[in-house]
């Protein structure tokens, strides 16, 4: 086969290498799969409803990401989402409040909770196979909010049986109407490879080489909507794991809870607090992950959100909607193991989502 | 920049249905996995479990579940399940052409390390009973994940399953 040369600049166009393919030394491009393909944010006088309109049929999945709240007073408001203008069939939920935990099943459109009077809430909705015709729609979505005192944690799905690709999606407010700086992202998750997109990029990534009681990520860049936290980790004695942020060490966290421990499903809180508490269930000795979402994180004017999930096969399930009472930018946080060490070889990696 | 969220490969079950799927061959070139499900189960009944294997193995499985059984919120172990339970996904009996929607992350899964995972989703039906919920899940071995087998009792036609790596390069 031909051979590809490529001439260096160094030794003044006389360097010469031979390559036997293209890449000519080069690194293979995997184009990314996460897209950002639309973002609504509703401005100074409010919104009953946004819509996602002419939603492109070349992805294979959805996800929204949104930050957002009502003025009803309530400790927690909701949004409706219609598909294609449909009023869906049924929607499942599990909650806790902090005080109580339950269940609902009902007819009607999938909802995401958000905030109901003075803090935003966040949630992450996914619509798999969304162009799919031999598939009615099924949502799923984990979202909270948290008022420093009330506040709700939920995982919720949902189904609308027409098998019509989603061409359109709306979000309506469910009592009063969306307060300006509600913000809506709409992204699209590819099923096959395509041209590069940089939605989704890693900021920063820490590997414990030993022990250490906290991990800090700091100098964040401001360029993101959301950021995205994962942590895999193991410690050597049952601890809580919390956050904070912007080296905040006052009691301006609060939290509300939802967990199962493979006995029994609670509900909890915590208000006033100096930090964020990501799992009240105590890490234990197995290795644990959380998935930490912080909404909106870049913004001067709103309080921040945490919409949150911990995994541990040896303690449970929990999910947090969490709140920094902050209107500061995030510029950096703090990892803490509360009293323990986290163990070598635990990873922290900071990933930001950029909206359109 | 290297990308951050790469597509690996995907699967939809075609005609005749399947009693698993598998990704094998894995590259070992990311630093996590994020596994979308969307997918129906053949056998009776409204719904059925899906179930994961690491590596071809079942063993060294364990897991807690948060979510609803039914009409009331539950937590359960992995021994209630008798499965590598991952979450439920509608069958047979279910509202038809409804495909449960779940997502399974796997960080660090070519670590030296026992690979946790954390799954979510559930057998959404036009009914006012259903299960869904969310797993904690731990397979105890430090090998890579190389392979993974999802299975449903037999996987409907059109059940689709997307691997992606998310890299921290």
């Amino acid at each position: 086969m031909p051979y590809i040369y490529k001439m260096s600049n160094a030794g003044g166009m006389s360097t010469v290498t031979r390559y036997t393919d293209m890449l000519a030394g080069n690194s293979v491009f995997n184009p990314s799969s996460f897209d950002s393909i639309s973002t609504v944010v509703v401005g100074a006088g409010s919104a009953a409803s946004i819509t996602f309109s002419s939603i492109p049929q070349t992805y294979k999945h959805l996800q929204i990401r949104l930050f957002a709240k009502n003025s009803d007073g309530n400790a927690f408001g909701s949004v409706a989402m219609s598909i294609n203008g449909g009023a869906g069939e049924a929607r499942h939920d599990i909650y806790g409040t902090g005080s109580a935990n339950g269940v609902s099943g009902t007819g009607g459109s999938f909802i995401v909770y958000i905030g109901g009077n003075a803090q935003f809430g966040g949630g992450i909705v996914d619509i798999l196979d969304y162009t799919d015709t031999n598939k009615t729609k099924v949502s799923r979505g984990l979202s909270g909010v948290d008022n420093n005192g009330s506040g709700l944690s939920a995982f919720v799905s949902g189904l609308e049986t027409t098998q019509t690709a989603i061409s359109s999606l709306t979000f309506a407010s469910t009592s009063t109407n969306l307060s300006q700086y509600s913000h809506f992202a709409l992204y699209g998750i590819k099923g096959q490879k395509m041209a590069a997109g940089t939605t989704y990029e890693k900021i920063s990534s820490t590997t414990l080489g030993s022990a250490s009681g906290s991990v800090t990520f700091s100098s964040i860049p401001a360029t993101y909507t959301d950021l995205v936290l994962v942590i895999n980790a193991t410690m050597a004695v049952n601890a809580d794991v919390t956050l904070i942020f912007n080296g905040d060490t006052a009691n301006n966290y609060s939290s509300t809870y939802m967990k199962g421990n493979g006995t029994s499903v609670g509900s909890s809180r915590f208000s006033g607090y100096p930090k964020i508490y990501l799992d009240t269930l105590n890490t234990g000795t197995g290795i644990v992950q959380y998935n930490v979402n912080i909404m909106n994180y870049a913004n001067s004017i709103t309080r921040k959100t945490v919409i949150s999930k911990y995994s541990g096969a040896e303690k449970g399930v929990e999910t947090v909607a969490g709140l920094w009472a902050a209107t500061a930018s995030i510029t950096s946080m703090t990892i803490t193991g509360d009293g323990a060490n986290f163990t070598a070889g635990s990873t922290f990696n900071l990933y930001g989502i950029a909206a359109a | 920049m290297p990308t951050t969220y790469t597509l690996i490969a995907s699967n939809t079950v075609g005609a005749g249905a399947v009693a698993s799927v598998t990704f094998s061959s894995i590259p070992q070139t990311y630093t996590d996995l994020v596994l979308k499900v969307s997918a129906r189960s053949t056998a009776g009944g409204a719904f059925n479990n899906c179930t994961i294997a690491f590596n071809g193995s079942s063993a060294n499985y364990t897991s807690k579940w948060l979510g609803i059984a039914g009409t009331t919120p539950v937590s359960f172990t992995q021994a209630a399940f008798g499965v590598n339970h991952l979450f439920y996904i509608p069958a047979s009996g279910a509202t038809a052409n409804t495909f449960g929607n779940g997502e399974i992350m796997f960080p660090n899964y070519t670590s030296s390390n026992f690979k946790s995972f954390s799954a979510d989703g559930g057998n959404e039906d036009n009914n006012t009973s259903i299960y869904e919920g969310l797993t904690a899940g731990l397979w105890s071995q430090t090998a890579a994940v190389t392979s993974l087998t999802l299975a449903g009792n037999n996987l409907a036609q059109y059940s689709t399953f997307t691997l992606y790596g998310i890299s921290n390069a």
